[in-house]
């Protein structure tokens, strides 16, 4: 495997372990994180989360990963594992495409 | 032949025998079929699904051992959407578990009514006080489906209908049900009733359907919308592959429920390194292209790393979309670095995403601020949200 394609992936790995990981203590889901597919739905199906659940999932962007979620953003964003991750990993780069820009 | 199925005969473009029940596979044009599941309401008939009662004071007890999913977290008019297994803890079918005051309606649309009855049978184990009849040559199943179906829905059941929630359902008598469950993403309520009746159902939602520009519809359209919205499909990726977490469906199982058919062989799978996985793709160029179809394989810098096992052209993002069965190191979303390599030869650059591929526009619909049909509410939530903001920008003016 080529090395950026490695750093890629384990970039997000290490995202997809921390997200299943808060996502189980804070809502106490009986799963194991290997239990959780990326792909699995977070509402209504799969892993049967509630509005409540939404609230604590924003919460848990600002605590764990320092990102704020504006009123009026597209929730879509909250499908699932992987478009959580897809989310994080966004903001992450944009963060750091200001930065550089305004060093 | 019954009143419903002398309609379809005499409209429909196509037909199909599906678990030996005659149901439009095509009603007149899939692009129109579609566009109405998609953006306002389509009309369905899903009789050939198998409708299984089961009754009996270890009806519970059957179920719950018959089936990967706990059948305990579903209280009356709540729907259990899980898997039944094979000795391998490989899935045989998906399967709806309806408790209505604890007497259970099954279905299933991918096993004929005596294998799904055998099945059960044989996961009976000491249980006795049960009794099965099957639905599936008495009762119908009418379904309305799509971001609008709940009005129209409304219209004709009235204002409960706002209030089922998803894989919820009303008893509407002793022997009818609103489900709302389906398997695209959209608002889907789905009526089983006596097939007497079905006849004058569908021509009354034909007719309070005009408004909605509803559009019949038959079961070839969900070839394409359960590949935009994954689910298990015998043909589409069941074909290879039955296994939980190589789907992506762990969550149709329940590894912790104490027993259930499967389930020994499933944690022994559950505990070896997992070597391939199916995850979406989606072509980078625009348009429909002939030339990529399941069995393509998927390559990274030369070397191959997968195969397509379902393909088509979603009109929703105007792209081929497909699920491939990848190797597990490379089976990530969001990676732009693999192709397709067609059987001639050709690569088709790809990115691998999450899935369903689309946002369905169901999501942008509140039933209690939106309408189709009443022109003092808004169509969505986005127009609502534009509106607002135009509002609020010409008031600061």
């Amino acid at each position: 495997m080529q090395e950026a394609l490695k750093n890629t992936i384990d970039e997000r790995n290490v995202v997809i372990d921390e997200v299943k990981k808060v996502l189980i203590e804070r809502l106490n889901l009986y799963q194991e994180p290997q239990d959780i597919d990326e792909d699995t739905p977070l509402f209504g199906s799969g892993l049967k989360l509630d509005s409540v659940d939404a609230t604590e999932v924003v919460v848990m962007l600002d605590m764990s990963f320092g990102i704020k979620v504006e009123e009026g953003t597209d929730p879509s964003f909250m499908r699932n594992i992987n478009q959580l991750v897809d989310f994080i990993l966004e903001r992450k780069r944009a963060t750091e495409a200001a930065a550089a820009q305004a060093a | 032949m019954n009143g419903l199925l002398a309609l379809h005969k005499q409209h429909a473009k196509e037909l199909i025998s599906v678990n030996g029940i005659e149901v439009p596979k095509q009603y007149s044009d899939l692009d129109k079929e579609y566009s109405a599941l998609r953006h306002n309401v389509a009309l369905s008939d899903y009789s050939h699904y198998s409708k299984l009662k089961i009754d009996g004071d270890e009806a519970f007890d059957v179920l719950d051992l018959a089936v990967a999913g706990d059948v305990a977290e579903i209280r009356d008019e709540q729907t259990l959407y899980t898997v039944l297994l094979d000795q391998d803890g490989s899935i045989i079918t998906d399967v709806y578990i309806m408790n209505n005051d604890d007497s259970y309606v099954v279905l299933s649309e991918h096993l004929d009514d005596a294998a799904l009855m055998t099945l059960f049978k044989d996961r009976m184990g000491e249980f006795e006080d049960v009794e099965m009849t099957s639905l599936t040559q008495s009762h119908a199943i009418i379904a309305m489906e799509g971001p609008y179906s709940w009005e129209l829905a409304q219209e004709i059941y009235g204002m409960d209908v706002i209030g089922i929630p998803f894989l919820g359902f009303i008893a509407l008598d002793d022997d009818t049900y609103l489900l709302r469950a389906g398997k695209h993403g959209e608002f889907s309520y789905k009526v089983i009733l006596p097939v007497e009746d079905a006849e004058a159902l569908w021509t009354e939602i034909e007719e309070k359907g005009v408004r909605y520009d509803l559009v019949k519809a038959g079961l070839a359209l969900h070839e394409l919308t359960r590949l935009e919205n994954p689910y298990f499909s015998p043909t589409g990726n069941g074909h290879v592959s039955r296994d939980p977490r190589e789907l992506q469906l762990q969550w149709m199982v329940r590894y912790d429920k104490d027993e259930f058919f499967g389930r020994e062989r499933l944690l022994e799978k559950r505990d070896e390194a997992l070597v391939k996985k199916i995850i979406g793709v989606v072509l980078a160029q625009e348009g429909e292209i002939d030339a990529v179809c399941a069995g393509d394989s998927v390559v990274c810098g030369g070397k191959e790393i997968g195969t397509l096992v379902a393909c088509r052209y979603s009109p929703s993002l105007k792209k081929m979309i497909a699920q491939a069965l990848i190797d597990e190191a490379y089976a990530y979303a969001g990676i732009d670095a693999y192709a397709i390599k067609t059987t001639d030869g050709v690569e088709f650059k790809i990115k691998t995403t999450a899935t369903p591929f689309i946002n369905n526009y169901s999501m942008l619909i509140n039933p209690n601020e939106n309408s189709f049909v009443n022109p003092d509410k808004f169509r969505n939530m986005l127009a609502q949200l534009e509106a607002k903001q135009a509002e609020a920008k010409q008031a600061n003016a």
